[in-house]
């Protein structure tokens, strides 16, 4: 003993305690592989054929748009979805299986989810799969984290009509990776994210009503109309694309119509601009009056699905809203704005 | 040759301590490197994305009607 022991043995402690403190599992993890990587042999220790073990999944947008855990979808695209795991293998970097791993994610409500293991099952509303020649998705082994342990990166390129995690009936999704290695040992791990509810709307681009006379109901081509206010009559149909992954309606608003070249009174009034949310061919007058800007009225009813095309590109989901037109004492051009707002329309 | 155990009156016992303090340091310092070597590979990620909008909500048409005499 001299007078320099005590200091060590505080010294010994203090360093003890601060390993105890970090987690001190991946210390000494991470200690093994730098033994490995500078290619000193300071023991010799025999370990059994071990399964590989699939840790740390992740299941995730990229960009993380939604936060941890919640998936957020591009309207009418895709987006790449990241399902990321480490895989260890105790015995070592030389038993991993670099060329082979599979990845599946699909919705808990998918009652066949067990199938969805396979290329054929894709299914953009509610299975994904990789490696998957098709659409170019796949596994890829990333960096080696210690002498034990792998990153492994997952990508999907998921639809705007996967399912939405449903609140009510705890409908969520599920990633789930296979690996195996060379002893042909399997292994696998999970984790659950939630996909958000996408409203993403498109409509035509214009709602020209056409050449018409003072006091017509309809529009340009609109068979049957006159000047009548009830006369049945076709409507003037304005196409309106559902891009998310929610049955939509829509909230409607406009402006009067006018303009330099409007004549006469100078204007339309919003008024006279009438559509019907849940039917066609009816006369102007059993339709509904379009509303000014500031009071916004909600189209329900309308129930646009979102589509539902399970492999490729999703098939528009489309519905035509019908419009007439009442034309007061007014000449020349006329024009105004009408402003579509998706709303849920479950 | 300075005999560093003479010179600071050391003996077996604080060479053995020396040791385990030198071990711990080695292992403190080697886990700092590995949470590094992370860092740089979740930053690769991040360079990798692109950002799209998430999709359109409220869409304004123009309307027209001419009015022939």
């Amino acid at each position: 003993m001299s007078k320099y022991t005590p200091l060590l043995v505080v010294i010994v402690v203090i360093l003890v305690l601060f390993l105890l403190y970090q987690n001190f599992e991946s210390v000494i993890t991470s200690v093994t592989g730098l033994w490995s990587a500078w290619n000193w042999s300071w023991s010799n220790v025999s370990v059994g054929a071990a399964a590989p073990v699939v840790e740390d999944v992740l299941l995730e947008d990229a960009p993380n748009d939604g936060g941890s855990n919640v998936i957020v979808l591009y309207g009418g695209s895709n987006k790449t979805v990241w399902c990321n795991a480490t895989v260890v293998d105790d015995n070592g970097g030389a038993n991993f299986n670099t060329s082979w791993a599979n990845a599946s994610i699909f919705d808990t409500d998918y009652t066949n989810y067990q199938s969805c293991n396979q290329e054929s099952e894709w299914d953009n509303n509610m299975c994904y799969f990789v490696p998957n020649e098709t659409y170019n998705a796949n596994c890829t082994w990333g960096a080696r984290k210690n002498d034990t342990a792998h990153y492994l990166n997952c990508t999907f390129e998921m639809r705007y009509n996967a399912n939405y995690t449903n609140e009510t009936s705890n409908l969520n999704w599920i990633c789930t990776i296979n690996v195996t290695d060379a002893d042909n040992y399997n292994g696998s791990g999970t984790n659950t994210s939630n996909v958000s509810q996408l409203l993403a709307v498109a409509v035509d681009s214009v709602l020209e009503f056409g050449n018409m006379n003072v006091g017509d109901y309809g529009c340009q081509g609109c068979t049957g109309c006159d000047q009548n206010p009830d006369t049945v009559c076709e409507d003037l149909n304005h196409t309106v694309w559902n891009y998310g992954n929610i049955q939509m309606d829509l909230a409607l608003n406009g402006t009067d119509m006018s303009g330099s070249n409007c004549g006469g009174a100078g204007y339309i009034d919003v008024q006279e601009l009438h559509y019907n949310c849940t039917s066609y061919t009816n006369s102007w007058s059993k339709m509904s009056p379009l509303t000014e800007t500031s009071t916004s009225v909600n189209c329900t009813g309308f129930d646009l699905y979102k589509s539902t095309t399970p492999q490729g590109p999703p098939a528009d989901s489309t519905k035509k809203l019908p419009w007439k037109l009442h034309v007061p004492s007014v000449s020349g051009y006329c024009e105004g704005n009408i402003t579509f707002n998706a709303i849920d329309g479950r | 040759m300075v005999d560093i155990s003479k010179k600071f009156k050391l003996d077996n016992y604080d060479f053995f301590l020396i040791l385990i303090v030198i071990i711990l340091l080695f292992v403190i310092v080697s886990s700092t490197f590995v949470s590094e070597e992370s860092n740089v590979i979740t930053e690769n990620i991040v360079k990798e994305i692109t950002e799209t909008p998430t999709g359109i909500t409220g869409m304004i048409v123009k309307t027209s009607v001419r009015v022939v005499p």
